[in-house]
Parts: C-alpha cells; sequence; structure tokens
C-alpha cells in the first residue's frame, strides 16, 4: 500500500475536475493528475513520466467525448487493461449498460459523494488488481 | 335523423309471401264468380225474349184462329144466299186453317196447363160453332136455301162465336196480363242489376285508387331508402376516403379487398397494386401458418387480440413505417371480413424519442452544475479545506442538504416520468431480502445519524429469497426508511422488521413519530402529496408514489397502518420463491464438473462433500451436454475453457438451448476477467443477454473456497428459482411419492391428492406443468381444466396422466395424454421435457 494508486481525472468542466481532483486528494494513498479534454489525456498516457493506474473519464465533452477517448487510450498500446472509468449525469440504465458494453470498468453517476468518490475509485481499481 | 349517421341494427327484413299468393288466389277467384254471374244475367235476357215471342205467337195465333171464325161464317153465310159453291171451298179452307190455329195454340201453350185448359175450351167453342156452320152448308146444299135460313135462326151460331171469340179474347188477355208481369219483374229487376254494376263499379274504383295510392307509397318508400342508403354510402365513403388513418378491409382469406386514398398514402402503392395482395405481405400482422382468421386470433366469433400495436407495415420502397392497427370484424352476409385501420404512428414516435432525449438531456443539464455544487460543498463541510466556523459549517450544511434534496427531486421526478410512460424496467433475480435491508440500512445511516435516529432490524433466520430488481427495492426500503427517520423524534428508533407469511414476504418500517394524520390518509401514495401540519417538509412527496409503482410492478402490495406506540408503520408484501436448500432433502444436490485436467475433481470432492452436495466428473464436451439436457445437475462447473473456441461456441450453445438455458454456469479461470464469463454470455439479444447474464458467474483460479461456495450457493437458488415446478394431482399416494422419484429431475414436484388441494397450491404457487390424474376422490380431474390459468391468464401446459378413457375433445385442450403406469413414468419425464421446451416457457423472469 505504499505505492499510491495513481489516477488521471478527465473532465471539460473545470469545476468538476477541480471538485473531483480534490475529493481524490482526500485518500492520502491515491495521486492525481486532471485533463481537461481527451486529447489532453492521450497526451499524457504518450508520455512515459507518469502511467496512470486508472483514467476517470467524463462521458459529455466536446471534441472528442469519452467513449471516442476510452477507443483512442485502448488503440494507444500498452494500455489494453488499463481501468477506465466513467462519470455521466446520463444515467439511464440503457446508457449504463451501453457504457459497460463499451468496455468501461466502472460507471461514476454524475452528481457523485466527494466523500466517497475516492472509496468508490479505489474500490473498482482494486478489483481489477 | 338524415343528419346522423344511422347505422341499421339489423339487416332488411324479406318480403313475405303468403299474403301475394292470398291475393293471387282470392281475385281470380272473384272474377270467375263475377263472370258465372253475368252469365246468368245472360240466360235470363235470352229466357224474356223467348218468352215475349211465345206471347207475340199465341196473340198472333188467336188472331188467326179469329179471323178464319170469321172467314168462315162469311163463306157460310155467302153460300146461304148465293148458293155458290166456291164459297164451300172457301169455308173449308177457313175450317181448316181454324184447326190449325187452335193446333199452333195448343202447342204453344204445352206445359202450361192452364192455358192448356182454356185452349181445350176454345177448341170445343169452335169445333160447336163449326159443327153448327157445316149443318148449315150441308142443309143449304140438301134442303136449299130456306132450310139453312131457317137452321141458321133457330140454331144459336151468333152466340157460339161470341162465346169463342170471348174466350181467345180472354186467353189472349190472360197472355197480355202475364207478358205485363213478366215485364214488370225484367223491369224490377233490371234497376237491381244496375245498382249492382254502379256498386261494383264504385267499389273497382275505390280498390284501383287504394292500389296505385299503394304503389305510390312502397315507390316514395323505395325512393327514401335508397335516398338514405345512397347518403349513408356516401357519407362512408367520404369517411374512408378523407380519414388520415390507412384503412383496408380483408377478405376471410386475408387478401385486400378494398383500401382508402391513406393507405396508398401510407404504402406507396396505386390502389391496383394493392387488391387481392396477401396483407401479410404488407403488414406486420398474422404472419406464420394456419387460415388467416387463427393467425389473426379469430376465435368464438370475436377477436382475442382486436389491438396490434407498435407493429410496422412495409412501404413500396422497402423502408418499415411504424403503426399500431386496430383490426374489427365486418360480417358480410355468408363471410366474415375484417377491417384494419392502420394509424402511422411515426410523429409518436419521433415525439417519444425526443421526449426521451429532453429528460436525458434536461436531467444532464441539471446535474452537472449540481455535480459542482453537491461537490463543493461536500468538501467544505468535511474540512478538506480548513475547518470551517460553527455557524458557516451550519449554513454549508443547509445548503449541502438542499443541494441533495433537488438532486432527489431530479430522480424522482425522471423515475415517475419513466413509471407514467411504461419505461421502468426491472431485471429481476432471486435476491436475499435480508442482505437487501442490511444494505438499506446502511445506505441510510448518514441520514439516521443527522437525525438522531436508531435503526434497528429484525429478520428471521437463514435466506428470504423473492425475485426482485435488487437497486428499486432497495429504492422503496431507501424511502421508507427515509421517511420513518424525518418523522422520528430525536433518539428515536426506527424498526425494521422482516417476516414471511403464506408465501410472501413482509418488510414493515416503523417509526415513533406523530403517526400518519387520517385525512392524509386517502391520498398518501399520491404524487407530491404530503402530510401537512407538524412533519419535515424536505421529502420530494414523491417517494411512496415510486415506491407503490415499483412494489406492484414486483407483484406486491404496499400499504401503511399503525404501530404499537402510535408512530407511522409502512409496509410491503412480495410474493417468496422457492428456496433450493429447504428442499434440500427431496432432491440431492448435484454438480456437474467439466474438467481438463485430473484432480480437480478429487480437490473440489471433500469441501463439497461437507456440504452435502455431489459431484460428478466428465472431461468430453459431448458428456457435458448430455449431462445438461438430462436435468439432473443444479449447477455446471467448467474449468479454464478458454480460450478454445470450440468449447467457447458449445457452453455458448448450452445458454441457448430452452432445454439449458436455465443451468446456471461457474467458470473456474485463472485470470480474473470478466472477458471469460462474457464470452459465454455472448450471443443471442440484448434481452437474452440481460436474462442470462446472471446465469454465469466465474471464479479466480486458485480457488478461494469461501468464494466458491458462496458462488456456488448463488447458483443453487438461481437453479431452483428457475427449475420448473409441476404439479402432480392424484389421490395414489404410493403413484405420487414413485412419481415425484422420476420427474425429480425435470423441477420441483408439487403434490396434490385432491381436487381442493389442488387448487390451493395453484393460487398459492402457480405451476409451470400439471400432470392431472381424472379420478380423484372429490371429483373429475376434467372440472380443474378451466382453472389451469397462470395469473396473467394464460394456460399452464397440462398433461392428462390416468388410468381412464379420454375422450378426443378433452386431448384437444390439453399439451398430452398419457396411460397411467409405472412402466410409463420414463415417457412421463420425456413428455414434460418435451411440452416445457415446446410452451418455451421462459423461466427466467423477463
Amino acid at each position: 500500500m505504499t505505492t499510491p494508486i495513481k489516477i488521471l481525472c478527465v473532465d471539460d468542466d473545470p469545476d468538476i475536475r477541480t471538485i473531483a481532483v480534490m475529493a481524490l486528494g482526500l485518500d492520502p494513498g491515491i495521486q492525481v493528475h486532471a485533463a481537461s479534454s481527451g486529447s489532453a489525456a492521450l497526451v499524457v498516457l504518450r508520455g512515459d513520466d507518469w502511467r496512470p493506474d486508472a483514467v476517470l473519464l467524463d462521458v459529455m465533452m466536446p471534441g472528442m467525448d469519452g467513449l471516442a477517448t476510452l477507443a483512442a487510450i485502448r488503440a494507444l498500446g500498452g494500455y489494453e487493461d488499463l481501468p477506465v472509468i466513467f462519470m455521466t449525469a446520463r444515467a439511464r440504465k440503457e446508457d449504463l449498460d451501453s457504457y459497460r458494453e463499451q468496455g468501461a470498468t466502472g460507471v461514476i453517476v454524475k452528481p457523485f459523494d466527494p466523500l466517497h468518490l475516492a472509496e468508490d475509485v479505489r474500490a473498482l481499481v482494486e478489483s481489477r488488481r | 335523423m338524415d343528419d346522423v349517421l344511422v347505422f341499421a341494427a339489423s339487416p332488411p327484413r324479406k318480403p313475405r309471401f303468403v299474403p301475394f299468393v292470398a291475393a293471387g288466389v282470392l281475385g281470380p277467384l272473384a272474377l270467375v264468380v263475377l263472370a258465372l254471374w253475368f252469365g246468368g244475367q245472360a240466360r235470363q235476357v235470352d229466357g224474356n225474349r223467348a218468352i215475349v215471342r211465345a206471347a207475340y205467337e199465341k196473340r198472333h195465333a188467336a188472331a188467326e184462329l179469329l179471323r178464319e171464325l170469321a172467314e168462315a161464317e162469311a163463306a157460310q153465310d155467302g153460300f146461304v144466299i148465293t148458293g155458290n159453291p166456291m164459297l164451300v171451298g172457301r169455308y173449308e179452307e177457313a175450317r181448316v186453317k181454324a184447326a190449325q190455329d187452335v193446333a199452333q195454340l195448343d202447342e204453344l201453350y204445352v206445359g202450361h196447363p192452364e192455358g192448356s185448359a182454356r185452349i181445350a175450351g176454345v177448341r170445343a167453342l169452335i169445333g160447336v160453332r163449326f159443327q153448327g156452320m157445316t149443318e148449315v152448308i150441308r142443309l143449304r146444299q140438301q134442303m136449299g136455301a130456306q132450310a139453312a135460313v131457317a137452321r141458321i135462326t133457330a140454331g144459336r151460331g151468333l152466340v157460339q162465336t161470341d162465346q169463342a171469340r170471348a174466350a181467345v179474347s180472354a186467353l189472349v188477355e190472360a197472355e197480355e196480363q202475364a207478358v205485363g208481369a213478366r215485364v214488370e219483374f225484367v223491369r224490377a229487376h233490371k234497376e237491381a242489376a244496375q245498382n249492382f254494376v254502379w256498386t261494383l263499379v264504385v267499389l273497382s274504383g275505390v280498390v284501383l285508387l287504394l292500389g296505385l295510392w299503394a304503389l305510390w307509397r312502397g315507390r316514395i318508400h323505395r325512393y327514401r331508402v335508397e335516398r338514405r342508403a345512397h347518403r349513408e354510402a356516401a357519407r362512408l365513403r367520404a369517411i374512408f376516403a378523407s380519414t388520415t388513418d390507412a384503412i383496408m378491409i380483408l377478405d376471410p382469406r386475408g387478401r385486400i379487398e378494398a383500401v382508402n386514398a391513406a393507405t396508398t398514402r401510407m404504402l406507396g402503392y396505386a390502389p391496383a397494386d394493392l387488391l387481392g395482395r396477401d396483407a401479410s405481405t404488407l403488414l406486420d400482422v398474422a404472419d406464420g401458418e394456419g387460415s388467416f382468421h387463427d393467425r389473426v386470433g379469430l376465435a368464438d366469433g370475436r377477436l382475442i387480440h382486436p389491438n396490434w400495436l407498435d407493429r410496422t407495415v412495409r412501404h413500396r420502397d422497402g423502408s418499415s413505417v411504424p403503426v399500431d392497427i386496430a383490426l374489427g370484424l365486418m360480417p358480410l352476409p355468408g363471410e366474415l371480413h375484417i377491417v384494419a385501420a392502420i394509424r402511422d404512428i411515426s410523429e409518436r414516435k419521433a415525439l417519444e424519442r425526443m421526449k426521451n432525449e429532453f429528460v436525458a438531456t434536461v436531467s444532464h443539464e441539471l446535474r452537472t452544475p449540481l455535480t459542482s455544487v453537491v461537490g463543493s460543498l461536500g468538501l467544505l463541510r468535511a474540512g478538506s479545506v480548513g475547518t470551517l466556523p460553527a455557524p458557516a459549517y451550519r449554513l454549508v450544511e443547509i445548503a449541502e442538504n438542499n443541494s441533495r434534496r433537488l438532486i432527489r427531486l431530479i430522480n424522482d421526478i425522471l423515475d415517475i416520468e419513466k413509471i407514467g410512460s411504461g419505461r421502468m424496467h426491472f431485471e429481476r433475480q432471486p435476491i436475499d431480502l435480508v442482505k437487501t435491508l442490511e444494505r438499506a440500512i446502511e445506505d441510510s445511516r448518514g441520514l439516521a445519524e443527522a437525525n438522531g435516529a436508531r435503526i434497528e432490524l429484525a429478520v428471521p433466520k437463514g435466506r428470504t429469497m423473492v425475485r426482485g430488481d435488487e437497486e428499486r427495492l432497495l429504492q422503496v426500503v431507501g424511502n421508507l426508511l427515509s421517511n420513518a427517520i424525518r418523522f422520528s423524534p430525536e433518539d428515536g428508533c426506527v424498526r425494521v422488521v422482516l417476516t414471511s407469511n403464506n408465501g410472501q414476504a413482509i418488510v414493515s418500517v416503523e417509526d415513533e413519530g406523530p403517526g400518519i394524520p387520517p385525512e392524509f390518509h386517502g391520498r398518501i401514495f399520491e404524487r407530491f402529496s404530503q402530510a401537512t401540519g407538524g412533519g419535515p417538509r424536505n421529502g420530494t412527496g414523491l417517494g411512496l408514489a415510486i415506491s407503490r409503482e415499483i412494489i406492484i410492478a414486483h407483484d406486491g402490495r404496499i400499504w401503511f397502518g399503525k404501530a404499537e406506540n402510535g408512530g407511522a408503520r409502512l409496509s410491503f408484501a412480495l410474493p417468496l420463491i422457492q428456496h433450493a436448500m429447504a428442499r434440500k432433502s427431496e432432491r440431492p444436490i448435484r454438480i456437474l464438473l467439466w474438467q481438463q485436467q485430473a484432480g480437480m475433481a478429487e480437490a473440489l470432492q471433500a469441501m463439497l462433500e461437507q456440504e452435502g452436495w455431489a459431484i460428478d466428473c466428465v472431461d468430453t464436451a459431448e458428456a457435458v451436454v448430455e449431462g445438461a439436457q438430462s436435468g439432473r445437475y443444479h449447477v455446471l462447473l467448467v474449468e479454464h475453457a478458454w480460450p478454445d473456441a470450440s468449447r467457447r461456441e458449445m457452453l455458448r450453445s448450452l445458454r441457448q438451448e430452452v432445454a439449458t438455458r436455465t443451468l446456471p454456469m461457474i467458470i473456474l479461470s485463472p485470470r480474473e476477467s470478466e472477458g471469460d464469463a462474457e464470452g459465454a454470455r455472448g450471443g443471442g439479444g440484448r434481452a437474452d443477454a440481460a436474462a442470462t447474464r446472471d446465469m454465469v458467474d466465474w471464479i479466480a483460479t486458485p480457488i478461494d473456497a469461501a468464494r466458491l461456495l458462496e458462488a456456488l450457493r448463488r447458483a443453487i437458488d438461481l437453479s431452483a428459482a428457475v427449475r420448473p415446478t409441476i404439479l402432480h394431482v392424484d389421490d395414489d399416494a404410493d403413484m405420487l411419492e414413485v412419481a415425484a422419484a422420476a420427474l425429480a429431475d425435470q423441477g420441483i414436484v408439487v403434490h396434490a391428492s385432491s381436487l381442493a388441494s389442488a387448487r390451493a397450491l395453484l393460487v398459492e404457487q402457480p405451476p409451470d406443468v400439471v400432470v392431472l390424474d381424472l379420478n380423484l376422490r372429490d371429483g373429475s380431474g376434467l372440472d380443474l381444466l378451466p382453472e389451469l390459468l397462470r395469473p396473467d391468464g394464460t394456460t399452464i401446459p397440462t398433461i392428462i396422466y390416468s388410468a381412464e378413457d379420454v375422450l378426443p375433445a378433452v386431448t384437444r385442450q390439453v399439451d398430452a395424454v398419457l396411460v397411467k403406469s409405472r412402466r410409463s413414468l420414463p415417457s412421463l419425464a420425456r413428455t414434460i421435457r418435451r411440452v416445457l421446451a415446446s410452451a418455451s416457457v421462459e423461466l427466467e423472469t423477463p
């Protein structure tokens, strides 16, 4: 447990990005980086200096949305098994099913509880280890 | 009257034949009688004419007679005076003619005795007179004129002549009187006849007028009827032509007989291309085998499903148009036609899509800012940016609570919208209510602590299995708990009690609050209804309405009452499902293991035997399929089957076969990846995937014994939940026992030894198939046939298993008939499998 879990948080809304980073920061065992778009996330993932253990990814983003970003991540090479957790406010059952079908490790429904976000993300990531 | 479209309730009546026959017979009869009467009249006229002629001849003959008498007297006198013999000749001639006249008169009065008597008198007088004159002539010839004159003077010649004349005159007079009387009679008769003819003429005129009037009336009536028919037809034609729904009239073979303009618009075909065409080539109804009437569900002269919603019709260009189709019967003489009214629902569908999209978008747009609000407040309150001063903390808390309330409200509104539009879907599967209650209490603990309330839970030992959507049931319990907590006094206790009774699991949530005000009783489950006065008002007012809908969708019921301490008590009941573990004694748990490497079975054996479970080990795909199809096993355990594609394919086909899809499967895989399980789940449509998702589980190797046991327990529960229930009705206890053993592999066998107990079981636990003996203590098994219905009204497949002969009419009502004997038990087991498979009983929850 000495090595922290590294999470890349991707959301176009700066407010939510801030809150997510702060909420994840409540868990000292989690290290967070934030990206403001899918392409920004890909830049981080392509680099070698910081390899995340999981990506927390907003679905509805302008330009490259969460699903497109996920596909791009899987195509990068070396990230086929990287847990990708979707964040979405579209929480209809059919939406959730379709996200899982398209390869999401888990879904966190907005509005999330900032006090439990770290706990939920950690549980999803650890179940995949 | 004409302004309203009137449909004749009954068809027109055919005119009656009898009056026409009567008129046809009586009319000519009257004419014949009339002709006969006129014939009689004509004959009478002829008679009269004969009488008149006879009277004339008689008078003529009488006058001739008197003339001949005078002639004879003149000849006699002349001869006496002159002695001219030529005068004797004249006398003789007159005498002969007079005799002839008398003979003629005699002849004319034949048949008239009075007349004949008078003639006899005349003849005698004439005879005497001629005798006297003949005597005078003889005296003149023989003795001269003197003697003759003397004889004339002495004789009574003149007197005799007067007598004869008087007699003849009397005769003529009598005759004249008779003719006069006759004339009088004829005149009188003529008047009567004239009156009669006039009457006849007047009557005929009246009849003619009546006939013409009736003819006119009939003609006018026919005109009115035709005009009305024409107007009605015109109206119907106008409606038919102008309605925006496509309307087709189909003949008894399902071919299109008539279409309206909307049909051609909707389908893109010209009417000529549609007429005579089989409707099922265009409409998404009445596909398949059998006659058209069978396919549209026509039975006993009525349509079982008159409305076919959410169908499609094929446009000429190959596209599909979404439609609702309403079928109606059109009984024409001798044939039953069907009217199909087809409504284009593309726009409605588009609107529905837009509405769903709108609701989803709005909820998204509302939630996104709320995420920031709640998140910020939560972090503030948690002290992640430093400890807040107490008043600030309180304000942040208020803001956070209300933001959360707003989120709940959005969620509830979305739920209500889903319920309203029938789009709330439930993934029902066997769940343990005890665990659900524990989770719900855990979720509500924060709220309880914030309100200073405690939650106590009382549950029975073991598990309480129901079939339900756990998330939705959590929502219900959460709603009840949230209400109870909000109405609890400080340090109050909220009690959650789970009991089971009569096949039902009952959950009650009680609080120590003021109870439900009586004026609120009537609308407690209505939307946006909150009790006024007293209680806190931070609920959404939708929780109980949503809870009620969820519970009803789970075939349960929800109600409220009063707790013993005066608080409110809200309860709901859900039907229990059979618990496999409780039925262990009836059917030993058997597990089928497909092993890839030796030794696995031995490793598991000891562990499973402790649980009292048996394990059979096979190593070929054929043996696995055979074992799965036998119905003997509760679970199939597969040792790491991937990545061999053929094995994966075989497992996938097991999931899809009706006979084996209900066998739960656990995959032992070295890699902890759901991909393996997904592989086995794959195939079939999405609904299928949802139904089978829970039938496949995976366990990582090396095996964690506790996890495997838990997975097996869950699989065995599932197996019990999806195993068919067989209701065997027979009053022979031995047969019930033997059959139970023989059928144990096919499903859960439930016994009834009488009609009464069978009826009770049908209500308590509707079976998937019924095996029915006919000869029962309290009546015939046939009495039960109409009652063999599932709660949704469909017929439960039934097999008659009896020693009695069964009539063909009964055979048609059931799925199979077998003759009862111990030797036929294996074939009964096969028949049950066949009936269940062919009924394609969806044993999984839809």
